[in-house]
């Protein structure tokens, strides 16, 4: 006897339907899985066998074939259990067949019966989404499906209860998630910006990184609040739109980060990854492919902490997905593209010692050493960081003092507005920082005095080209902030103290 | 005949006897093919059920089940395979039961214990 359920897995962030086509016949008892299956999906014939006969139905003592339909894509994952059960249970004639049509079953079987939480379901419900199709899940998974609107879910407990769903006995409960309710939430921080004492113009470094989507760089000795610093800038980005929480949230889902409790990403994920960190553990890979932490932190803070220490080839494997905004994964199993749009902020200390720059202590390193230091951090990959900016240690009376500047709340709101004029501006969602060479020229409009002031900039700091244009586009945010169409003295004067690297400060 | 041998032999009659008390009709005892026997054949309602016989006297080590390794059921299976290509049987309901007996010191059978279907695959 044959029976097929419809079953999805997926690859990459995409849902690709898979048909489970069971055949029972008589002979010699026999179970066999094919279709590529990874030693999970071999595993299922144990899983399933179990919970059949302990939810009370026959497990057919017979010869059974199973076949995972496209025949040539890799199975992995527990997700077919359900699918594979309710094949048989078709298959053998104790649930009518035709119940199985237009169902997609996604859940895994515990030995007892009970459907399991699965990975992935978002990408999954949101390729169905507005279809006729139904879903059918585990009850853990009821609220990361029922993000998505207009989409016919059905969560349930165990395999029993999903075989009196399918003869039309009981109709569950679908949970309800308001996004809009979700996301206004958001934006009401445990911490802000205000928490960190003085160190104002690297706060105005962080308002303009966050304006402009400019990378950006804090250079300073231990102590001094870079990681608290770069940990807050999430508080002073714009607020997710809804597409953007989807986005992210299935990049999440996929890894199997979500639990009921937390069904969508109502802020914008930050980062920090150990520099220990694996060249594929940050930008995604393995033999079946699964997003990095550059895609993890999509729409977010990608916050590397003591970034010399970081594997050369590690920083070089980020560079393509910086400009691109995306990263293509191509492994034997086969290729798929994660979103990896995400602000990058580095932070590090001038020097092995870290004290170079402070005025108190005395730095014990050698030149040499500072210089091989420096030069782990390749040049095309600085290339990429706009804004580099020095934190300084703190005087007593800044440690001391009680103002604290302004709230992140007050800077956001700053920010948003930047962004808006970006948006009107460029028309096709860039920011100031993914400008092109020709329109960094028809959009970076200097007057006199601002000319007059580059080119002297230019000529006595010996700056290359680089970062000649580097300057304009940071200028360009610096006057967006301001609502300033024309960006003027004060402007590029600030946006050249952004370029300590440039400048060599401490190199001398 | 060997001790071991003369009590398997005793087991499986034993085996056939307790079969029949349950509605089993014997088809065949020892069946042989080219690399291995079956200990008996039986015919139980619409299903053919190959049983492995398994004897132990008291005192020995684990039970008589614990014999049955995975190598010995692939064999029996692959028995089995023989079998219903011999007899071409490829779409008979199939099963396999395995028999444990204890054998008391006085040479008497003090536990017959019958699992059906056994394993599969």
């Amino acid at each position: 006897m044959l029976a097929r359920a419809k079953t999805q897995t997926v690859v990459g962030i995409q849902a690709v339907e898979v048909s489970v086509e069971v055949d029972v016949s008589f002979g010699l008892p026999n179970f066999t899985i094919v279709g590529l299956p990874d030693a999970v999906v071999k595993e299922a014939k144990e899983r399933v066998k179990s919970a059949i006969k302990n939810s009370g139905f026959d497990f057919p003592r017979a010869r059974i074939t199973i076949n995972l339909a496209p025949a040539n894509l890799k199975k992995a994952g527990a997700g077919f259990d359900l699918a594979i059960a309710a094949a048989i249970l078709a298959a053998s004639e104790q649930i009518d067949r035709v119940t199985l049509e237009n169902r997609i079953l996604c859940a895994e079987l515990s030995l007892d019966g009970t459907l399991r939480r699965i990975d992935g379901i978002l990408p999954i419900a949101a390729g169905l989404g507005g279809s006729q199709s139904q879903l059918l899940i585990s009850s853990e998974n009821a609220n990361e499906a029922a993000v998505v609107e207009d989409l016919w879910a059905v969560p349930l407990k165990n395999l029993s209860e999903a075989v009196s769903f399918l003869k039309g006995e009981i109709s569950p409960v679908v949970p309800k998630v308001n996004i809009k309710k979700l996301l206004d939430g958001s934006g009401n921080h445990s911490i802000d910006i205000s928490d960190v004492k003085g160190q104002l113009h690297v706060k105005r470094g962080l308002e303009i990184a966050a304006a402009g989507n400019h990378n950006i760089l804090l250079i300073g000795p231990p102590g001094t609040g870079k990681t608290m610093l770069a940990r807050r800038l999430i508080t002073i980005l714009p607020r997710l739109t809804g597409e953007e929480a989807l986005e992210t949230t299935k990049v999440h889902s996929v890894v199997g980060l979500l639990n009921n409790q937390q069904p969508l990403l109502t802020e914008r994920p930050f980062r920090a990854p150990h520099h220990t960190i694996s060249d594929v553990a940050l930008v995604g890979g393995g033999t079946h492919p699964r997003p990095g932490e550059i895609s993890l932190a999509h729409n977010g803070v990608l916050f590397l902490d003591e970034l010399p220490e970081f594997k050369r080839n590690v920083l070089e494997a980020i560079r393509q997905p910086i400009e691109e905004g995306r990263i293509v994964v191509s492994r034997a199993a086969g290729c798929c593209a994660y979103p990896a749009a995400f602000l990058l902020v580095a932070a590090m200390n001038p020097c092995p010692c870290g004290y170079i720059t402070d005025p108190k202590k005395h730095c014990q390193c050698m030149p040499l050493q500072i210089q091989r230091y420096l030069s782990k951090i390749s040049g095309p990959l600085l290339d990429r960081i706009d804004i580099h900016i020095e934190v300084p240690s703190l005087k007593y009376n800044e440690i001391e003092s009680t103002s604290n500047g302004e709230t992140s709340g007050a800077i956001r709101m700053r920010v948003e507005a930047a962004r808006r004029i970006q948006r009107r501006r460029y028309k096709d969602g860039k920011s100031n920082a993914q400008l092109e060479t020709r329109r960094i020229y028809k959009f970076c409009f200097l007057d006199a005095d601002a000319k007059e002031l580059l080119k002297h900039a230019v000529i006595e700091l010996g700056l290359s080209a680089r970062a000649y244009d580097k300057i304009l586009k940071i200028s360009r945010t610096i006057a967006d902030l301001a609502n300033e169409e024309e960006i003027s003295v004060q402007h590029v004067s600030e946006a050249i103290g952004y370029r300590t690297l440039d400048r060599n400060l401490w190199m001398r | 005949m060997a001790e071991h041998l003369k009590l398997g032999r005793f087991g499986e009659d034993i085996a056939a006897e307790h079969l029949t008390r349950l509605g089993y009709s014997i088809l065949k005892k020892d069946f042989e093919a080219p690399f291995g026997q079956i200990d008996v054949v039986a015919q139980d309602g619409d299903w053919l059920v190959f049983v492995e016989v398994k004897t132990r006297r008291v005192g020995g080590i684990g039970l008589p089940e614990d014999a049955i390794t995975a190598k010995k059921r692939r064999k029996l299976i692959s028995l089995a395979y023989y079998y219903l290509t011999k007899y071409k049987l490829p779409e008979q309901k199939c099963r396999f039961d395995v028999i444990s007996i204890l054998v008391g010191e006085d040479g008497m059978p003090i536990e017959i214990r019958l699992i059906k279907d056994a394993f599969g695959e």
